[in-house]
């Protein structure tokens, strides 16, 4: 009996064990893109939420939480993954009211345009990976929605085991999606050519499907006591997601939309073709005409904000110790925020526009700038204009070849070379705090180099060199370069 | 009603799949909490038909039951001629025994004529269906004239019945009176599908004295099925993908890719048939039932006749047995070979004893395999390789010492280890474009596309395999390798990591499922393919 015992046992951990490494294999061959839905939604615990948000990738970036918590006590979350259809909203707001019993549901409206139960197999992974295996609501949604493929969604590995070929040093690490409460940030600041608004296609039909699901949603909502919101987004231009012909059917759709939601009562904020009226702009606000950027989010998260907690009865949780963690949670994200932006940024202009944000907003950044070679005529008006965003002085366009170095501290100018007297080759040594900067400048580009606390960064290329420190944990947040290009140019982040 | 359920989402039994494993398991808690030797053998049959329904469906379950019926009363019926016999001859002499015999097996005979004919009538029905293309189907509602219904692995239980009922007409075995018994034998369906070919006198054995769970033998059950796996979807499912590009448009690649092409098909195939025959009698060792091997090393053999003594062991078995040795055993063909070895010496006396009944084995072993002519010269092509081995054995014996050749040196026995490798995949090449149109294209390519550069250039990694996915495969065979080898040096690999610290024994399981979760070939967006030899 012991003997059986001990080998029952044996077998049990070896089998727990098992079930461990296969959980951990699973999660580095995951797909880490920012479609996916967020890791932390299952660690918040039961009735956190008083609003949950769904929808597809325009929802994701959209609609910031940690904005409504912090401009208006909203405690929420953004379930938004990218291609989410109507079925699979019905789905997650399904265990949502189980989880949280939201008083608020504020959906998507971009889904309906979709024809069938769900984009793609992929899209449907982006959704279900994340949902634990006990919940009952994923197997009834596997059921429904993954067809003959139903095995590889109760196993993940089954189908992500394939991208160990292409495996990189962010599937090892923790977290590495970039979510805060669901939501996800975009940093370029794109453009392209203005949408013209024809006429409505009001003969839009809503699909089978989306109609079905629409309305089992409405009658989910009513049977709890949920309220249901729905919304789109501002498309600013025509880009690469959305084709004039595309935002043409979306607009009929949402026609479509509207006459169906009219019927049942449910309000429907349709700002799809009217981001002007949120004062958003399509040179600032988008990344790709069809997602807002992180400017264009602040503003669109603002307006529901200030929507839902007009109209809807929100708490304001901002006082309640029970929510205590979100303003730590908010004071985390803001400072992994701003080196997580200007670590995905490559645009230059967004680069700088970061760096003068986090100079205004969070004066915690000592902004360090090296020329490397000689880049006389390099920088038109313009440029050196943006770069001046930062805080520098001098303007880099008006003056041949010199060195340059300067550094930025909560938007005061700790140190910049007089370019009006050029020197070829100079250096020069900071103490901050803690903190050592020595840093060179050459004409000829051999001994430029920027070292914080002894360690060089951004040292292997030429042109600007920049580095970013944060006062508060000495550690470096970012460094890059300022690659020059024919027309326009572009930042680059070492790996 | 669940097996449809289960079905429709893409959940099936092959032997690879997760949805076997899931299954075995589920089998396995059943079949341990139970204690009672007969509630086993009920749990056993009811997985039997659970697993051959989900796998080959109504139609399929309906035509296997039927062949176990005719079995059974095929066998019944000798059975009882050969009791009467017993009961008449009580109390007779030896030689008086022999002689009143003879009328009970003329009467034995009728009924093994009868039931071999309707049990191959069944087989040669298909065989002949999909030589002229007939549409396969799964219902039995859906037969009618011009189509035809594939019972799953009805080759194998096919012989298996065969011999077991030629075993009761030759009286080395008994027949099986209790009907459930003899279902529970033939449906077993760990050897359903792939076999091995099983000698039912064994299984029927086994499954009437099921041994208690042991949980050591539950262990070295699991790792084998793993080590199955491993070879199955790590090496064999990856060759398969490109040695099936290569044969797929032999026309379009250089002949040193169809070279490695055959080599990769070679490798494949014996991955995929020992890895699902490691699964099968790996789940057999779990519940108890020890299986015939059906491999044992084979390239490792030295000569083609030995090749086929390590490969498709039970098939070979199976002719040997049924086939070429009551060919050679008649008494006009014992008298015929008495003579030749009086005037010409014994070998002489060998080679024309065996060579028209070795031939008759290849021919049937060919078309085992396939019904189209490019099975028919597969099977002459090692006919003939056998036979002309055995007649110029003493030449080549003349021509080593002639040389000097040191026969026994692990180099000389390297050459002729290789060159039997490269006999098995020249025939691999007769059969793998499924014509022979295909083959005679494929030899042109050999010989007229020297595009040797491809080896360098990066194409090699442009055909289905990327660079990362040929040094997985490499590595994989390189395990394979030193495993065969240790096994052909009877080292006993279980017992040795069984022997280990728990620490080191449970790293190299656990590493070992990891691997081939990770680096294994399978998956739905995978076309996931089946095990080769269970089309046959």
């Amino acid at each position: 009996m012991k003997q059986i015992l001990k080998r029952l046992i044996s077998a049990i951990c070896f089998c727990a064990l098992l079930f461990f490494l296969i959980g951990r294999v699973t999660y580095v061959l995951s797909d880490k893109s920012r479609g996916t839905l967020a890791e932390d939604y299952y660690q918040y615990g039961r009735n956190t939420f008083d609003v949950i948000f769904a929808g597809p990738s325009t929802t994701q970036y959209a609609i910031q939480p940690m904005q409504l918590w912090e401009e208006f006590g909203i405690v929420s979350y953004n379930l938004g993954t990218s291609a989410q259809t109507v079925a699979q909203e019905y789905y997650l707001v399904k265990e949502a009211i189980q989880l949280h019993h939201p008083k608020l549901v504020v959906l998507d409206g971009g889904t309906e345009s979709s024809e069938k139960k769900v984009n793609s197999k992929e899209h449907l992974h982006f959704m279900s990976d994340g949902m634990p295996i006990t919940s009952k609501v994923k197997w009834e949604m596997m059921t429904d929605l993954a067809g003959t493929d139903i095995l590889e969604f109760i196993l993940p590995i089954y189908t992500y085991h394939t991208r160990w070929k292409e495996l990189t040093k962010n599937d090892f690490l923790p977290d590495s999606k970039e979510h805060v409460l669901g939501a996800v940030t975009g940093v370029v600041r794109g453009d392209g050519p203005a949408l013209v608004e024809n006429p409505i296609d009001t003969s839009y039909q809503i699909s089978g499907w989306s109609k079905y699901y629409i309305e089992k949603l409405i009658r989910l909502c009513r049977s709890t006591g949920t309220e249901l919101l729905m919304f789109t987004t501002p498309t600013l231009y025509e880009g690469k997601t959305i084709t004039q012909e595309a935002y043409d059917n979306r607009k009929g759709a949402y026609y479509a939309l509207a006459e169906l939601l009219s019927s049942y009562d449910v309000p429907f904020l349709n700002y799809f073709t009217r981001g002007a009226e949120l004062g958003m702009d399509k040179e600032t606000d988008s990344g790709d005409g069809h997602h807002l950027n992180i400017w264009g989010a602040r503003k669109f998260t603002s307006f529901i904000g200030n929507y839902i907690s007009s109209r809807y009865h929100l708490e304001d949780h901002r006082q309640d110790p029970r929510y205590e963690p979100m303003n730590a949670a908010l004071a985390a994200s803001r400072a992994l925020m701003t080196g997580r932006l200007l670590r995905s940024a490559y645009s230059f202009r967004t680069y700088f526009d970061l760096l003068e944000d986090a100079r205004k907003e969070e004066e915690k950044y000592i902004v360090v700038m090296a020329l490397c070679g000689d880049v006389s005529g390099a920088f038109s008006a313009a440029d050196a204009g943006i770069i001046m965003q930062a805080g520098t002085e001098q303007s880099l366009c008006h003056y041949g070849s010199h060195s340059y170095i300067a550094v930025l501290d909560e938007g005061k100018v700790l140190y910049e070379s007089d370019i009006r007297s050029p020197a070829l080759e100079e250096e020069k040594k900071l103490q901050v705090g803690d903190i050592l900067i020595e840093a060179t400048s050459s004409v000829s580009g051999e001994n430029t180099e920027i070292r914080v606390n002894g360690a060089v960064y951004a040292a292997d290329r030429s042109c600007l060199r920049i580095v970013v420190i944060n006062k508060e944990t000495g550690a470096v947040d970012d460094h890059a370069y300022l690659t020059l290009g024919r027309t326009d140019h572009s930042i680059a982040h070492p790996q | 009603m669940i097996v449809k359920y289960l079905t429709d989402r893409g959940i099936t039994l092959s032997y690879h799949t997760l949805g076997f494993i899931l299954f075995f398991a589920l089998f396995l808690l059943i079949f341990f909490v139970m204690q009672a030797n007969i509630i086993r053998r009920g749990v056993i049959l009811v997985g039997n038909l659970v697993f051959y329904y989900w796998m080959g469906g109504r139609g399929a379950l309906v035509v296997v039951i039927a062949t176990s019926l005719i079995v059974y009363a095929g066998a019944a019926l000798m059975g009882s001629v050969y009791l009467q016999f017993e009961r008449s001859s009580s109390g007779l002499t030896n030689r008086e025994k022999k002689a009143h015999l003879g009328k009970y097996r003329t009467r034995a005979r009728v009924f093994l004529i009868l039931t071999l004919v309707l049990l191959f009538g069944i087989l040669v029905y298909i065989k002949a269906g999909r030589l002229l293309h007939f549409p396969q189907v799964e219902s039995v509602s859906d037969l009618r004239m011009g189509k035809i219904l594939v019972p799953l692995g009805i080759s194998y239980y096919t012989f298996s019945c065969a011999g077991y009922l030629l075993d009761i007409y030759w009286r080395k075995t008994t027949a099986e009176w209790n009907y459930f018994n003899l279902l529970l034998g033939i449906t077993f369906f760990p050897a359903i599908v792939e076999g091995p070919i099983c000698n039912y006198r064994k299984l029927f054995r086994q499954l009437k004295e099921l041994p208690g769970a042991d949980y050591t033998r539950v262990c070295f059950g699991m790792q084998r099925m793993i080590w199955g796996f491993f070879k199955k979807l790590v090496i064999a499912d990856r060759l398969a993908v490109y040695s099936g590009a290569v044969f797929a448009d032999p026309g379009s690649y250089a002949g040193v890719e169809i070279v490695l092409g055959g080599v990769a098909n070679a490798l494949a195939l014996y991955a995929d048939f020992s890895g699902c025959m490691d699964i099968v009698i790996g789940a057999s060792e779990c519940m108890g039932i020890t299986l015939e091997e059906n491999f044992r090393q084979p390239f490792f053999a030295e000569t083609a006749a030995e090749f086929w003594r390590r490969w498709h062991i039970t098939l070979g078995g199976w002719f040997k047995d049924y086939v070429y040795m009551p060919m050679i055993m008649r008494p006009s063909a014992m008298k015929r070979a008495s003579g030749i070895r009086k005037k010409r010496g014994a070998h002489a006396s060998q080679v024309a004893q065996s060579t028209f009944p070795l031939l008759i084995v290849w021919l049937l072993t060919g078309l085992w395999h396939g019904t189209g002519p490019d099975y028919v010269v597969w099977g002459l092509y090692w006919g003939f390789l056998i036979v002309l081995g055995m007649i110029a054995e003493p030449f080549f014996t003349k021509l080593e010492a002639f040389f000097g050749i040191p026969v026994q040196t692990s180099g000389w026995r390297f050459v002729r280890r290789l060159r039997t490798f490269f006999l098995f995949v020249i025939g691999r090449m007769l059969t793998a474009t499924g014509s022979l149109e295909g083959f005679a294209l494929v030899i042109r390519r050999l010989f007229s596309s020297n595009r040797l550069w491809v080896l360098f250039d990066e194409s090699l990694y442009t055909h289905g395999l990327d660079r990362k996915d040929f040094y997985v495969a490499l590595l994989g065979l390189l395990i394979l390798f030193v495993v065969d080898l240790l096994h052909e040096k009877n080292m006993k690999i279980r017992g040795t990591i069984a022997a280990q610290p728990l620490v080191l024994r449970w790293c190299v399981y656990l590493g070992a499922i990891l691997f081939i979760l990770v680096f294994g070939i399978y998956g739905i967006t995978y076309d996931a393919s089946n095990f080769a030899y269970a089309a046959f």
